[in-house]
């Protein structure tokens, strides 16, 4: 009986095209993948070579002034992308992978983007998970909106009825046939992207597949109850397109607009104003308040005093440039306290729609979400003050450029340790897939 | 062996079957006349467990059709007025996959032997089904009948659209059936094929079996006049 029902599938024109649409798509969805990589690397190589460039020209022309010389040096601090990230390009063209910052204040620098044009991303991510999120639904649904419809209105259900031993288990072998051949598509262009991008195997990349694969199968268990109410297949295709609009589209966008109202974000603005509005007040005040402040801060530089009346001190710029980050501190707190409410909001509602919880799991799988840029967000706080507390030494001292290795001063990366958590990812896929093999299995039951 | 007892069926205020008691023994061909919504086509729907009756229950071989519907098609076979099938498999393929679903795996002589029987040409065994014309596909069905070594056949219009050949050959088949010691109950309006090969006629009026008459004794004639005067 199989075989009949895989040379009914594969003699259907309409089904072949439909998966190799998928298949070239997918390929296309691996190459903006790959490219993506590949140019993120170029920029991590170059920006290797440049920062050594910079410094080793910077260092010639202010070799006898180390206050001046760091004003100008820019530090490389990159967050390694992760070859998974091909697959799921998440927020990494908007959030780029390298940041160059000098020590001085680190909240602007941290909102500017050197490396990468934001403008890019207007087209969004054509990635793996895009094509799997939307288009591999669309085939699902193509694939399985008449399994029973079809039959009712060619006039072959009295039949398949009355031969049949077990209705259930032949709309089923359907289902399980349409299934495996778009797991071979599925497969085969995960192993095209092994092969390609060569992404590790790793449990990480084991979760990313098993997720995908999920979502997968929920899109047939849904398409599964839907036709198990025997609507014509028009409706069948209405109720299922409705539901990927709405899944895709609808429930999203309103739930973006509550998540910001429920957690707007002012902090941003604010903390780039406090810390400006910090530095530039501090030219028109009194060092010594601001110096203090500072040596509160840092006890161990109390030795390193400024002249009030003095008409330029790299000791008072650089304090007041550090208090500047200083007192737009709790802001830029509040903003990723703020970014981190919105991503949990996200990943609550992913825990009813599979679709967004498969988009966060795979950004969070693939280290390009929000948790990975806030914490290479604190990473990169914890590289500018380390790099302020080896300099500020130095620059204080008038120390000459000669006193510093700069071919230590290499370009450092952000390595995050993302754990997978086994329960949050299957556990959501497993409730709504039950949920709907439950709620069919009773309307199959009528089937006979 | 086919048995309906008190068999009611309503679609809201329409009243589709009413009490209706029949019971056709094995061996015998039951032909039921009558016109269009008379309850021919509700009497085979609920027999074939596609439409629950009302009230009432129905019995193939001793199994109640509302009680164990499962049970109840594997002695069924169902030739329908048009039989559709899948017109991306040959009629040697469609037989072989109706035949699996009933659980039969016959090998290709096999196969090839059912289709010779219902008369269809060797050559045509292996095209594909969307050249058929409607009586080769009609025989394609009765292949699956045959098949289904199933005691009770139900016919819902059998030779409707058929050429006389064609109506003829079927007519054949269904005698053969009957020989066999197999049910057949068939729904029809063609009085003139009803009466050569049927045993026993009914003719139904408004969802109740108004006459049920022998047809050793009777010519088409005298049964189209009883079947005038009585709807």
């Amino acid at each position: 009986m199989t075989s009949y029902l895989y040379k009914q599938f594969f003699r259907n024109k309409a089904y072949l095209m439909a998966l190799l649409f998928l298949f070239l798509v997918g390929l296309m969805a691996i190459y903006t993948g790959k490219s993506f990589l590949d140019k993120n690397e170029s920029i991590i190589t170059k920006s290797t070579d440049y920062q050594k460039e910079s410094i080793e020209k910077n260092v010639s022309l202010h070799q006898d002034n180390m206050g001046l010389l760091l004003y100008y040096i820019k530090f490389n601090f990159v967050n390694q992308t992760p070859r998974l990230a091909a697959l799921n390009i998440g927020m990494r063209d908007l959030n780029p992978s390298i940041k160059g910052v000098t020590i001085r204040n680190l909240e602007e620098q941290k909102h500017n983007t050197d490396f990468y044009s934001p403008a890019n991303a207007a087209t969004g991510n054509f990635d793996f998970s895009f094509v799997l999120v939307f288009l591999f639904p669309l085939v699902v649904i193509v694939f399985c909106y008449n399994l029973i419809s079809e039959d009712q209105e060619k006039g072959t259900w009295k039949l398949l009825s009355v031969q049949s031993k077990s209705l259930r288990q032949l709309i089923d072998t359907k289902f399980l046939v349409r299934f495996l051949v778009l797991n071979v598509v599925y497969f085969l262009l995960l192993a095209i992207a092994v092969v390609w991008i060569k992404i590790p195997f790793s449990l990480h990349f084991l979760a990313f597949i098993v997720s995908g694969w999920l979502y997968i199968i929920f899109w047939f268990v849904l398409c599964r109850w839907i036709i198990s109410y025997q609507k014509s297949s028009a409706q069948n295709a209405l109720t299922l397109v409705l539901f990927w609009l709405a899944m895709n589209f609808i429930v999203p966008m309103s739930a973006n607009l509550l998540i910001q109202k429920l957690y707007p974000v002012k902090e941003g603005l604010r903390a780039q104003i406090e810390q400006r509005e910090g530095y530039h007040n501090k030219w028109d005040e009194a060092k010594d308040p601001t110096m203090e402040r500072f040596y509160k801060i840092y006890p161990q530089f109390s030795q390193y005093k400024v002249d009030e009346n003095a008409s330029s001190s790299y000791v008072w710029y650089y304090a007041m440039q550090h208090m500047a980050d200083m007192e737009s501190a709790k802001s830029a707190r509040d903003y990723d306290n703020e970014l981190g409410k919105r991503n949990n909001a996200a990943l609550y509602l992913g825990y009813l729609l599979p679709n967004i919880h498969t988009q966060l799991m795979q950004s969070q799988i693939s280290q390009t979400g929000m948790e990975n840029h806030l914490n290479y967000g604190y990473a990169l706080k914890k590289f500018h003050e380390a790099k302020r507390l080896f300099f500020y030494p130095l620059i204080f001292s008038e120390q000459k450029a000669n006193a510093v290795d700069w071919s230590k001063q290499t370009v450092q990366t952000f390595i995050a340790h993302q754990k997978v958590n086994i329960l949050q990812l299957l556990l959501p896929y497993v409730c709504v897939i039950g949920l709907l093999l439950f709620l069919s299995n009773n309307k199959y039951k009528q089937l006979c | 062996m086919l048995k309906t007892v008190n068999l009611h069926k309503k679609y809201n205020d329409f009243t589709a079957l009413k009490s209706l008691d029949l019971e056709v023994k094995q061996g015998e061909i039951f032909a039921l006349l009558g016109q269009n919504g008379a309850g021919k086509s509700t009497t085979i729907n609920i027999l074939l467990g596609l439409l629950k009756p009302t009230s009432g229950d129905a019995f193939i071989n001793g199994i109640s059709v509302t009680g164990q519907p499962q049970e109840v098609k594997k002695h069924l076979a169902y030739i329908p007025e048009t039989v559709l099938l899948y017109p991306n498999l040959s009629g040697n393929e469609n037989l072989d996959f109706f035949s699996r679903i009933a659980g039969f795996n016959y090998s290709q002589n096999e196969l090839s032997e059912f289709l010779n029987r219902t008369g269809l040409q060797e050559t045509a065994h292996h095209q594909k089904l969307g050249g058929y014309s409607k009586g080769m596909r009609q025989k394609v069905g009765i292949a699956i009948a045959l098949a289904k070594y199933a005691k009770v056949l139900l016919l819902d219009e059998p030779t409707s659209g058929l050429d006389p050949i064609a109506t003829a050959d079927f007519t054949e088949i269904v005698r053969q059936f009957g020989q066999e010691g197999r049910t057949v109950l068939m729904a029809t309006h063609d009085i003139f094929n009803a009466v050569s090969v049927a045993t026993n006629i009914g003719i139904m009026k408004q969802g109740e079996l108004v006459q049920r008459l022998p047809c050793k004794d009777l010519s088409a004639e005298d049964v189209q006049a009883l079947y005038l005067k009585t709807i």
